[in-house]
């Protein structure tokens, strides 16, 4: 992979940063480049090639302006708190940084880093089983700005919190790197959606990660929308660290993107935490998702809830690997994982694992997995009653698709899903 | 006095069996047979590629077959993906062939065969003479790296069935090895399978005829005896048109503290319409209480329904050997072709298991099935590994697999690594699998009707794996109960 001016940028970037920042940037460009980038060799990476992503001669966005889009407003609703970052660069006009209910704070990454915030600095630097190393040191070396969201203890926000990613005002081959970090303290209550957004039709890749840290007893809803140029190649990374009794409800939905890969990983180093972790792909033409979730179970006393779904049209692909891992002192587990796919192109192909390892005797798990297409018979019954195919086909598709979109129970984040997916189903109200 | 130094040596050797069974507790087959053994020297070049082929009187093209292989072989890297670890194998610190030095050149028939031999087989429960032959099943009794006897084959030749041991085919129908052979299990597949292909030594050879129901069920007995040797069997069956065939397989080893390799093919081949069902109860030594020795079970099994409406069903009952590295596959190439996979493995001690199964849809209407239950206790590691992969071409094939995995105690560990390849819209496939220990509220309802703890669990256990043990036939069905019993003894509580 090869990065113009990647030089001169990296000392431009180091010059600008603090001490302990400057050695951390230079620490995992040096490992960044070291391990190279994961080929289909590597047993994670077995389904996706990078070969023709990776094989452009990248740019590295250089300002950070909004080209105003119609669309955009679509995005940014007025009842929720939005807070927009521009090819990886907080942008304060567009964000309700102002006027922030009590207990929530909204920093820009960088400010942040430079008042030496412990908590950040331990945790930039963790790793965790699922990690691609080599995007998220690339990341970790070349990130330029980022958001930090801070919720108080005992704080109850209740409008949604939404993180909007634009990519924009780029020429082709452009690289991005978006960063945010989340912290939520003791016993609070919120509601996050992360959009990742584009509207010009080039090819880009944008490296993202996004750390949450959920203390003890908080309540969490947490989704990531992904919606990138359907040219452009998103990597992405959310690592969710639960304490103890805390609880996170989170959803993964991939709907934009030429090749997307999502590694989304919840650890539970508390005991009885409870995670529900849940994700849609709806996907056509030639497009390739790669969901690789990680529930990584440290303590006792945790339950688990996943359902992932997928609906292909056209040749696109999709692969999933779901790995459950359950260390020696998670007595008492229960974790439960579903993995749904709905072809409906001819050449579409699917590849999934779900991946159980359990190193406990006290459990309860079970994974399945399934993969089919609409049943004739139902096709039949609604032409019978005088519906064109067309339509029963997108009725039955709907009906696979809102058995996963009712299971978000923020009102604001359903609608902007159901938004989204209307375009792909233009004759069914959802 | 002849006689009764005969019974007195007899008396000893009970001896050792009963002290044998002690030691081991729960492996009755540990005992080791003093035999005078033909075994050249330790190592692998191609002259002992070639030693191997002398030794067997083979035609010049099956030594060439074999020299391909050991050249490919030799640019080949071990593996290293299998979820466990193992101490490096010398591969120069074996004996590729041991035989039993035969009284006379060649026995004319198994009244010929030495008695040492012959009482180790009984003693294994496997009757290889004339008067015990009523159990209605062809044996070919494997020892080390020769058969030392194949029954019933005069009965089986009146059907047109060929059933001999592997060196015996390459002499007698070479035209049918030459096909067949490697036609599934090519020796450029993986490194165990292409250092089979080199140094394999003996093993079975079926053929069944057009239309032919096999009258009886063909089994082969192995047994590992001498010391630091490996043992390469290859297997191959062949069913053709509308031809069935039940075919078992069981093995044994001495117990000892070094580890040693059995590395083995088999191949199945079903015609048209044509059905195998291929069952096996695996119980090599598979080490003692703190891990030491046991046998390393390498093996490569596939079975390819070439033609329409053909059924390849595997089942298995792995018990024993201290590293198990199996997955018996099926090549559904035929239209309408089935695939079945059933299951059970125990492990106990320090075992390893990373077994299961790879169905290759081809064919239009496929249909496979995979069962497996997978039973960890004490230490050890008990794996599900497998693969559907269903091809463009493979129209409304249809899969359902199922692993269940139950942990006994909390020191040992149970991973399922399923792998789903779709490449065409049509197919449908379900994979479901669970994890979880023995059911607390099943185990108080049969402790409080007055079963002890270990009856409960054992009880328990074989509702488990009824699902797997229904498919075995009945003689072998009861033997793996009662090896399931005997493994589990003393593990609970």
């Amino acid at each position: 992979m090869n990065i113009e001016g990647l030089d001169s940028y990296r000392s431009n970037l180091e010059n600008n940063s603090g001490s302990w920042l400057k050695a951390f940037r230079q620490r995992s460009f040096k490992q960044w480049t070291e391990a190279g980038l994961p080929t289909v060799k590597d047993e994670e990476w077995k389904y996706t090639s990078l070969a023709d992503t990776v094989n452009h001669s990248f740019k590295i966005a250089s300002h950070h302006k909004l080209i105003e889009d119609k669309q955009f407003s679509d995005y940014r609703d007025k009842k929720d708190i939005n807070i927009v970052l521009v090819n990886g660069v907080l942008w304060r006009g567009l964000s309700d940084v102002d006027h922030l209910p009590r207990g929530l704070s909204v920093f820009s990454l960088n400010d942040v880093i430079v008042h030496n915030n412990m908590e950040i600095q331990d945790n930039l630097s963790k790793l965790t089983p699922n990690d691609t190393k080599a995007f998220l040191w690339m990341n970790q070396a070349l990130f330029l700005d980022g958001t930090f969201i801070q919720v108080d203890q005992d704080a109850v926000i209740d409008p949604l919190i939404h993180i909007i990613h634009v990519t924009s005002g780029i020429g082709a081959d452009t690289v991005v790197f978006p960063r945010s970090f989340i912290t939520i303290k003791e016993s609070a209550q919120v509601n996050i959606l992360e959009s990742y957004v584009c509207f010009e039709p080039v090819f880009y890749l944008s490296n993202a990660v996004t750390d949450i840290r959920i203390a003890s007893n908080a309540r969490v809803a947490y989704c990531k929308s992904q919606s990138e140029s359907h040219q452009a190649a998103h990597i992405g990374a959310s690592r969710i660290w639960q304490d103890a009794g805390s609880s996170l409800d989170s959803f993964s939905f991939a709907y934009g993107g030429q090749l997307v890969r999502n590694n989304f990983s919840v650890m539970l180093k508390g005991e009885g935490a409870h995670t529900v972790m849940n994700g849609f792909y709806a996907i056509d033409g030639n497009q390739h998702v790669d969901n690789h979730t990680l529930l990584d179970i440290q303590q006792p006393g945790c339950t688990s809830f996943q359902l992932y779904k997928g609906l292909l049209s056209g040749k696109s692909r999709a692969v999933f690997n779901g790995k459950i891992y359950v260390h020696p002192l998670a007595q008492k587990t229960d974790a439960y994982q579903l993995n749904k796919h709905l072809l409906l192109g001819r050449e579409a192909h699917v590849d999934t694992k779900p991946q159980l390892e359990i190193f406990a005797d006290d459990v309860k798990c079970t994974h399945g997995a399934t993969i089919g297409q609409l049943s004739e018979e139902e096709i039949f019954y609604l032409e019978s009653r005088g519906i064109n195919r067309k339509l029963a086909v997108q009725l039955l598709s709907k009906g696979f698709i809102d058995d996963i979109i009712n299971t978000i129970k923020n009102e604001s984040i359903r609608e902007k899903l159901s938004r989204l997916l209307l375009k792909k189903f233009p004759e069914v109200k959802l | 006095m002849e006689a009764n130094k005969g019974n007195m040596a007899d008396i000893v050797r009970q001896k050792e069996l009963e002290d044998n069974k002690l030691a081991a507790g729960d492996y009755r087959y540990g005992f080791h047979t003093d035999i005078e053994e033909d075994k050249p020297p330790k190592g692998l070049n191609e002259d002992t590629v070639r030693l191997i082929s002398f030794k067997k009187k083979e035609p010049e093209w099956m030594l060439e077959w074999r020299l391909k292989a050991f050249r490919y072989w030799q640019t080949m890297k071990e593996p290293t993906w299998p979820n466990f670890e193992y101490g490096p194998i010398d591969y120069q610190d074996i004996y590729y062939y041991s035989a039993p030095k035969p009284k006379k050149a060649t026995p004319a028939s198994l009244e010929e065969v030495d008695q040492e031999l012959l009482k180790t087989f009984d003693r294994l429960g496997i009757p290889l003479t004339e008067q015990k032959r009523l159990t209605g099943v062809a044996v070919d009794a494997v020892f080390d790296s020769i058969s030392v006897g194949t029954t019933h084959q005069s009965e089986l030749a009146k059907y047109g069935v060929i059933f001999c041991s592997m060196s015996e085919a390459v002499i007698k129908h070479p035209d049918l090895v030459k096909k067949y052979l490697g036609s599934v299990v090519p020796y450029t597949d993986n490194f165990f399978a292409s250092l089979n292909a080199a140094v394999f030594s003996d093993g079975s050879f079926c053929f069944i005829p057009k239309g032919v129901r096999c009258p009886i069920e063909l089994s082969t007995y192995f047994r590992i005896n001498a010391e630091n040797t490996g043992q390469f069997e290859r297997t191959l069956v062949i069913a053709e048109e509308s031809s069935y065939v039940s075919y078992l397989e069981g093995c044994t080893a001495p117990m000892r503290d070094t580890n040693q390799l059995h590395a083995a093919v088999v191949e199945l081949v079903a015609l048209d319409h044509a059905e195998i069902k291929y069952s096996t109860v695996q119980n090599w030594y598979s080490g003692d209480k703190e891990g030491r020795g046991g046998i390393y079970n390498f093996v490569t099994k596939r079975g390819k329904c070439a033609g329409v409406n053909s059924q390849i069903s595997w089942t298995q009952v792995e018990a024993g050997s201290a590293i198990t590295w199996k997955y018996p596959s099926v090549i559904l190439q035929g239209d309408n072709s089935v695939g079945k996979f059933y299951s059970v493995a125990l492990t106990n001690h320090y075992m390893n298991a990373d077994t299961g199964s790879k169905m290759i849809h081809i064919g239009k209407n496929t249909k496979s099935t995979i069962v497996s239950k997978g039973i960890s206790s004490d230490h050890a590691h008990n794996s599900y590994r497998g693969l559907v992969k269903i091809m463009p071409s493979a129209d409304g094939a249809r899969n359902f697999s199922q692993c269940d995995s139950m942990l006994v105690g909390n020191n040992c560990s149970a991973n399922t690594f399923p792998y789903i390849e779709v490449r065409n819209n049509t197919a449908v496939v379900e994979h479901e699998a669970s994890t979880s220990k023995i059911n607390a509220e099943q185990m108080f309802y049969l402790r409080s009707r007055g079963l002890d703890l270990e009856e409960s669990v054992s009880l328990i256990i074989n509702g488990f794996c009824k699902d797997v043990f229904k498919e075995l036939p009945l003689e072998f069905s009861v033997e793996a109960v009662k090896l399931l019993e005997m493994k589990l003894e003393g593990s609970v509580g």
